[in-house]
């Protein structure tokens, strides 16, 4: 007779924490995000190459962040040749993060010369993507990333050893962590913009250019619906994923609306860099069993091999340190080289140095006119037609209404804008005002409703919804009413009543 | 001693990330230092109805004004089509780069140089295929132009101004026959420190990128 089995000790709390934070691992997610973030930095960092002495030199026009949080001279500005030797510096540790040559030092050097020369330039520069972008560098530095997959690690094989690729779990779960903090604050933003689920907000996100170009942005627009739904989706996921996104099929939805978001930012917002940094460090989450699953699914050997190591002595040992250092040192004169050898500014130029241009006096004139008003027009964002209100906003616009309908009528005002007495008249074909309404609309109101009913007094036909505020006609819209009279009963004032 | 350490990072780095998200959750100290920018998630923290640009000029002894952006060696478009210089949005280092574009550049003796901002409803930015399905009226954009800052020929402060949609918020408060009669008289006192304001119910023009 078998003895009953000792229950198990479930483990402590403590325990858990443990092996959350120091499990052993091979460093499967850690190195793949350290490849692919120096190239999506790459990005951002070889499209400013050109302008280093005018964004991040004193011979230029910085534009220091610390200067607006009114701490002037928290950190030297460089001068010119020091700026580009710093520059070429950053691109040169991107590139060997990426491909893992001394990468520690790779790292550290990158995430200082990130934050440093993007703090440097507020205006053109940094961003919150260049934040994410350094702590994730900062992190990896302190992880075994560099041990696979990477030049030090071939180069340790060729030297005959093997570099430690179980390294403890904590470098990963910290940058884990951090893109999951990065998602909270992100909602706590939303939650101070009350304009975020209204949906007005990321419409007039989506219509700005200050952004790269967004044309599936300015379309959806026009949906605020679909808006103010993705607007909510968006919160629940931002809340639940520092939460959830650990294992099993939570992470796996977690990641996929993650992926999906990021990839819609691009499509709706502009945004460029900031998706590609994140679908880079998403590749965290890759542990050592994700990558023999898609091994065994793609029918590759079903793990990893194992470092293989040569013999001491069959090749030459490579200096990989030394080496590392007189390529700095390298780049960083050739940088320096470069800047004294450039004219950004044309000042050696053979036809001279540029000359200011002179204006004329339209234009002049138009710029100095210091406008007080706007146009009516302009104090009206959209005027919208239909019936269903969702989240205090028109959904369904629609021109043809029946009997018995109630038309709702929307006015959305461009802010900011004053208090507003604004009317709604229902006309025909032939201008002969059918209805009228009026409200004020108050300062801090972005629209005002209005109801119509399609009743029995009306002849099918043409008729115009036109808008005016303080008397002037302001937007107009075209709808038909269809079908015979006499269906409804309900009488106007009912009707606006509702 | 390695575990040691770890542990120090780690109990270290959890503090200072939870620390950025109480502060910028309840408005504590999330100004008070630049480092904080490093731990504030506040991205699209603004919006606006308008689209903004700014336009450097400076007005030559003779009278003759002349375009200092875009710079003469070529704009920078960092993010979109708009100008590097469109992104200053609290125009705080205008000086800087009227200064620069003068010290490279030929010109007559410069008496003064002025900030323009032009703003235009964002709807303006609708391709026209979209305007004419949404809108009945015809596309016709509308620019709006107001100085926003003055500065003497070495490129120092002289006036600054609201931007346009403070202006707007500014107007739709002030116009007020209750308050000007309170205002009336009153001496009146500037800072550089400027808070949250009240004079912006329903629009802000920080903008945030990425």
């Amino acid at each position: 007779m078998n003895a009953p089995a000792p229950s198990p000790v479930p483990a402590s709390w403590w325990d858990k924490v443990e092996q959350f934070f120091f499990a052993p691992e091979r460093p499967v997610g850690v190195a793949l995000v350290r490849i692919t973030i120096g190239l999506v930095l790459l990005i951002p960092t070889l499209h400013r190459v050109f302008r280093v002495r005018e964004f991040y030199s004193s011979d230029g026009a910085p534009s220091p962040i610390w200067n607006n949080y009114g701490q002037p001279g928290f950190l030297p500005i460089p001068n010119a040749p020091m700026a580009a030797g710093l520059y070429a510096l950053l691109i040169l540790s991107l590139v060997t993060t990426s491909i893992g040559w001394r990468t520690r030092m790779s790292l550290a050097l990158a995430a200082v010369l990130t934050a440093y020369l993007g703090m440097l330039d507020v205006i053109s520069t940094i961003t919150k993507y260049t934040v994410v972008s350094t702590h994730v560098l900062a992190l990896l530095a302190m992880s075994d990333c560099g041990n696979l997959w990477s030049v030090d690690a071939w180069l340790a094989r060729r030297r005959g050893t093997s570099l430690r690729i179980d390294g403890p779990a904590w470098p990963r779960r910290l940058i884990q962590i951090l893109i999951g903090v990065v998602y909270l604050g992100a909602t706590m933003t939303k939650i101070h913009t009350p304009a975020f689920f209204t949906g007005d907000q990321l419409r007039y996100w989506m219509l700005t250019n200050v952004n790269s170009a967004n044309p599936t942005g300015e379309f959806l627009s026009q949906f605020p619906g679909m808006i103010i739904g993705m607007a909510y989706v968006t919160v629940m996921w931002e809340v639940l994923f520092l939460f959830v996104a650990w294992r099993g099929w939570p992470r796996l939805i977690m990641l996929s609306t993650g992926l999906i978001f990021h990839f819609l930012t691009m499509l709706t917002l502009g945004l460029f860099v900031f998706p590609f940094l994140y679908f880079a460090v998403y590749l965290a989450w890759l542990e050592q069993g994700d990558l023999t699953w898609w091994r065994q699914t793609l029918r590759k050997s079903p793990s990893l091999p194992e470092p293989v190591m040569l013999q001491p002595g069959v090749t030459r040992k490579f200096p990989s340190g030394p080496a590392w250092a007189g390529v700095v040192g390298a780049v960083f004169l050739l940088g320096v080289g470069i800047d004294r050898a450039s004219d950004p500014f044309g000042d050696h130029r053979a036809e001279g140095r540029h000359v200011l241009q002179p204006i004329s006096e339209e234009r002049v004139a138009q710029l100095l006119r210091n406008d007080e008003d706007v146009h009516v027009t302009d104090k009206v964002f959209a005027l919208d037609v239909g019936s269903v209100r969702f989240n205090d906003n028109l959904v369904d616009r629609r021109q043809t209404f029946a009997y018995g309908e109630t038309v709702l009528i929307q006015c959305s005002l461009q802010p900011p804008h004053e208090d507003m007495y604004v009317e709604v008249y229902l006309r025909d074909a032939a201008g002969q005002v059918h209805r009228r309404l009026w409200q004020v609309v108050s300062r801090e109101n972005l629209r005002g409703h209005f109801w119509f009913l399609m009743d029995d007094s009306l002849a099918p036909g043409d008729y115009s919804i036109v808008m005016r505020i303080d008397g002037k006609d302001a937007a107009q819209r075209s709808l038909q009413l269809e079908g015979g009279s006499g269906v409804a009963q309900v009488g106007y004032e009912e009707a606006v009543e509702k | 001693m390695r575990r040691i350490a770890a542990c120090t990072v780690i109990v270290t780095y959890l503090a200072v990330l939870g620390f950025g998200l109480i502060s910028h959750a309840v408005g504590f100290k999330s100004t008070d230092h630049v480092g904080m920018y490093f731990l504030i998630w506040d991205m699209y923290c603004g919006w606006s109805g308008y689209e903004l640009r700014h336009h450097l000029v400076a007005e030559g002894a003779s009278g003759q004004y002349y375009e200092l952006t875009p710079v003469p060696w070529g704009e920078f478009t960092p993010f979109g089509s708009a100008p590097r210089t469109s992104y200053d949005n609290s125009a705080s280092f205008t000086d800087a780069i009227a200064r620069h574009v003068l010290e490279h550049t030929e010109h007559e003796e410069i008496t003064q140089i002025i900030l323009v901002e032009e703003a235009w409803s964002k709807k303006y930015n609708l391709p026209d295929t979209l305007w004419s399905r949404y809108y009945e009226e015809p596309k016709e954009p509308r620019s709006y132009y107001r100085t926003r800052a003055v500065l003497n020929s070495h490129g120092e402060f002289r006036e600054r101004f609201l931007d346009w949609g403070g202006w707007l918020a500014y107007r739709s408060i002030t116009d007020n026959p209750r308050l000007q009669q309170k205002m009336a008289g009153r001496p009146f006192l500037t800072t550089e420190q400027f808070g949250p304001s009240s004079v912006r119910p329903v629009s802000h023009t920080v903008i945030e990128h990425e």
